[in-house]
């Protein structure tokens, strides 16, 4: 039996079968159905817990790899600078004029002594170490040295700050330590496509939290790229998941699950009714007062649709009519390699996974909530830091039903952590369709980190 | 009291904080127990729970609404916290 045989869940239908009963046409990207065919090999569980693991994708991965920074709004004015830590390096970006070819990026190291230019995100006129002084320009030049008369071996024109290679798709910033890599557009392949209905640049951050997780970085990304974990980690949603409905497809460098909302997952080996389908959507109890009704003949993914249809009119105006109800209501989970994770449609979703510093046995797990808006750009939400004793639950005011989410998911990747180290084994046993992205994420990274 | 059935066991969870742990649950038999938010027993003569479940229900509190119930996608008057 191959991958294209597995597609069809073992009950209910394809979600290219429900895509035909939306009550609107339905965009060209979400026909495509690209599955993975992959193997069924394991992978290699040293991947995950070996420093030599973490040592190879500092020097094959992290160097020459095109990775986000931050939002641009980040660095929307002249003199903004951000500081991006990836393991054991750091990168200094810096807008230097407006436009897109105003943003520079330098290692952030300065050329004297090797004092980190910036330690934190700041507007500056200029980028003067706090070391001795040496001084350069937003562009880079060399400005200015302390006791110039003792460095007769300095020429200006010779000293500049190395540039780095940037580029932006998105409202996101990205930067690539590799001189000779690919270009930004080819490495994103057909992702610009994907998004075209919904560009994120003309959104805004509405919360931000980075959280530490006490697993390998891999690990905890993993859990994000299928919804095969919902049936025990997120139980509750059952009766209002498609989990095993959900389309997998890999394009490239990018790949993507889509899982419907408003059905119940065919696991179950009961029927919901249309109400309860919507009440479990909404996290609606026995006792609790209705949130939403569903009509007599309509569904819970119209009712679903609907309410956030009507969400979206404040700021989409007319355009909020065309999305069709899959956009509105699906779980949309679309991965660029290695490690960022923009949702489509209007799940509003940016998740971000790294090494938490040079510790390959913890990981940063960074969650964006990227609203539309209308009229003036609002201000960005200030970066919660969580620790890895921390909660996601500790986050609630600002992510909502999302932190308790998270919440269960935390609840085993720890674990799996701790299992990985005790199991004997030498690999991890994946499934051929539903697992099928993190298959696809380790062909990718075993031609990205040979030796792994 | 807040109740949810889980959708495969038809288990009955529910928050009651009333200083005995803050989840109980009740099986199909009706046999009930009381348990914390990772699942572990605290009382009751039910010995085995769904953590995942538990964690939900705790962390959904004692009443509907609030920034627990909040929807990313839109608000409803319920959820409005």
């Amino acid at each position: 039996m191959t991958v294209q045989d597995q597609r069809r869940p073992p009950r209910g239908l394809s979600y290219q079968e429900l895509l035909d009963a939306d009550s609107r046409e339905v965009p060209e990207t979400m026909r495509w159905n690209v599955p993975a065919d992959l193997g069924l090999a394991d992978v290699p569980i040293a991947r995950y817990l070996s420093r030599e693991a973490h040592e190879l994708e500092k020097q094959h991965l992290w160097s020459r790899v095109w990775q986000v920074v931050c939002r641009a709004e980040q660095l929307a004015q002249v003199g903004d600078t951000f500081v991006y830590d990836i393991a054991d390096r750091s990168f200094l970006v810096v807008r230097h004029a407006p436009g897109p070819e105003g943003l520079r990026a330098f290692p952030n190291a300065c050329l004297h002594r090797g004092r980190a230019l910036r330690d934190a995100p700041g507007r500056v006129e200029e980028l003067q170490c706090s070391f001795h002084g040496f001084c350069w320009s937003l562009q880079g030049q060399l400005k200015r040295i302390p006791s110039e008369w003792d460095f007769p071996q300095v020429r200006p024109e010779e000293f500049e700050l190395p540039r780095l290679r940037i580029g932006t798709w998105g409202g996101f910033v990205f930067l690539n330590p590799d001189p000779a890599a690919a270009s930004l557009g080819s490495f994103l392949g057909v992702l610009p496509d994907l998004f075209e209905r919904w560009p994120l640049a003309e959104r805004y951050v509405r919360a931000h939290v980075t959280k530490v997780v006490n697993a390998n970085w891999k690990l905890v990304q993993e859990a994000f790229l299928e919804s095969y974990h919902v049936v025990t980690t997120h139980p509750q949603l059952l009766p209002g998941f498609g989990d095993a409905n959900s389309q997998y497809d890999v394009f490239g460098n990018v790949t993507r699950t889509i899982s419907p909302r408003g059905v119940a997952s065919p696991l179950i080996g009961w029927r919901p009714s249309e109400q309860e389908q919507l009440d479990s959507a909404l996290d609606v109890r026995l006792d609790d007062p209705p949130a939403l009704r569903v009509p007599p003949g309509a569904t819970a993914r119209q009712v679903l649709a609907e309410a956030a249809r009507t969400a979206l009119r404040p700021t989409l105006g007319p355009g909020a009519e065309l999305l069709c109800d899959a956009e509105l209501v699906d779980s949309y989970f679309v991965n660029v390699f290695p490690n960022a994770h923009p949702w489509g449609a209007y799940n509003q979703i940016f998740y971000r996974f790294r090494p938490n510093g040079d510790d390959h046995r913890s990981a940063l797990m960074e969650v964006m909530l990227l609203a539309p808006f209308a009229g003036e750009r609002p201000p960005s939400a200030s970066e919660i830091r969580l620790g890895g004793d921390d909660h996601w639950r500790d986050a609630v005011e600002v992510l909502g039903s999302l932190a308790r989410v998270f919440d269960q998911d935390e609840f085993n990747l720890e674990a799996v952590q701790r299992g990985l180290l005790s199991t004997g084994r030498t690999g991890v046993t994946l499934s051929g369709y539903q697992e099928g992205r993190i298959r696809h994420f380790h062909h990718l990274y075993e031609q990205w980190v040979p030796g792994t | 009291m807040r109740r949810l059935v889980h959708p495969l066991t038809g288990a009955t969870y529910e928050w009651a904080d009333d200083g005995l742990g803050p989840v109980q649950v009740t099986d199909r038999q009706g046999v009930t127990g009381r348990f914390d938010r990772d699942g572990r027993r605290i009382a009751g003569e039910l010995v085995s729970v769904d953590p995942e479940m538990c964690r939900w229900i705790a962390s959904g509190g004692p009443t509907a609404g609030g920034a627990a119930g909040r929807s990313r996608r839109f608000e409803t008057p319920e959820t409005t916290s």
